[in-house]
């Protein structure tokens, strides 16, 4: 084996066992914090992006998913609520 | 299982197991090539960490266009040369060659360094400078073609072999000063 060869596994060898699995350790953390931070971006990006076009005298650019609206019959699906008027009208049995 | 079949498992599932296994392919590579180029064991720690967590932050760009491997080795070497401008130590190895005409002398064989003891190559590497000993380790420590050298140090071929070939000279030199009258 050649010179620079042996002196390549020699470096090697050094980076094994517990220093190898510490630096393994931090890529995963920061891997995770990385990952955490892309979560909050993708989830709040939107509404800052908004906000901050709002205070600037702009238009809302993003509307955001509707949580709270007033439902219309067609989405009122409530199986309590009262029966949907059929042909015939309320009350009146179809026979 | 070939690397790209890992990568795709990754990318699509980001499984542990497939990062477990790509780490540990490319961990002592990437280190070594690190060690190469900053040449002290903590800082080629701290870039270990850095490139891999590039790496995998990156997934999602590598195409396979080239081989995985030769993507995790520009990203390591970009990733070092970025280091070494930043602490602006290594002046040398971006150094044009118009400040250093060729010399005539005769070129030192490749069987010279690679003879040598490893303790002597130790020596020898010690005396000379951070720019000389990243070349020398770059080509034969880590085998990069002189193409692939040239390209990251944005110099030509002939510049790249000429500086090889003082260094192999001044190398040798230092060899036979220090042990030759040993032998």
């Amino acid at each position: 084996m050649n010179s620079f060869l042996a002196l390549r596994d020699q470096d090697l060898d050094a980076f094994t066992g517990e220093r190898r699995r510490a630096v393994r350790s931090r890529v995963e953390r920061n891997l995770r914090t990385a990952e955490f931070i892309g979560s909050l971006v993708e989830l709040f990006g939107p509404v800052v992006g908004n906000t901050l076009s709002v205070l600037g005298g702009g238009q809302a650019a993003y509307d955001g998913e509707p949580v709270l609206r007033t439902l219309t019959q067609v989405d009122d699906d409530d199986p309590f609520g009262s029966p949907p008027a059929g042909p015939t009208g309320p009350g009146e049995i179809v026979r | 299982m070939e690397d790209m079949d890992i990568v795709q498992a990754y990318r699509a599932h980001q499984h542990a197991t497939c990062f477990q296994i790509l780490y540990d392919r490319y961990a002592g590579k990437v280190y070594s090539k690190a060690l190469t180029m900053l040449h002290k064991q903590s800082e080629a720690e701290d870039a270990t960490q850095e490139i891999f967590t590039k790496v995998f932050l990156s997934l999602g760009r590598f195409e396979g266009q080239s081989k995985f491997s030769t993507w995790v080795y520009s990203i390591t070497y970009n990733l070092c040369i970025d280091k070494i401008r930043k602490s602006k130590r290594n002046r040398d190895l971006f150094a044009t060659e118009l400040d250093d005409p060729p010399d005539k002398a005769e070129e030192v064989p490749d069987e010279a360094l690679l003879t040598m003891q490893v303790h002597e190559l130790r020596y020898v590497l010690s005396q000379l400078t951070e720019g000389e000993r990243t070349l020398l380790l770059m080509k034969y420590k880590d085998g990069v073609k002189v193409k692939a050298i040239a390209d990251l140090l944005g110099k030509n071929e002939s510049a790249v072999k000429m500086q090889l070939k003082r260094i192999k000279e001044k190398a040798k030199r230092i060899h036979d000063k220090r042990f030759a009258s040993l032998t």
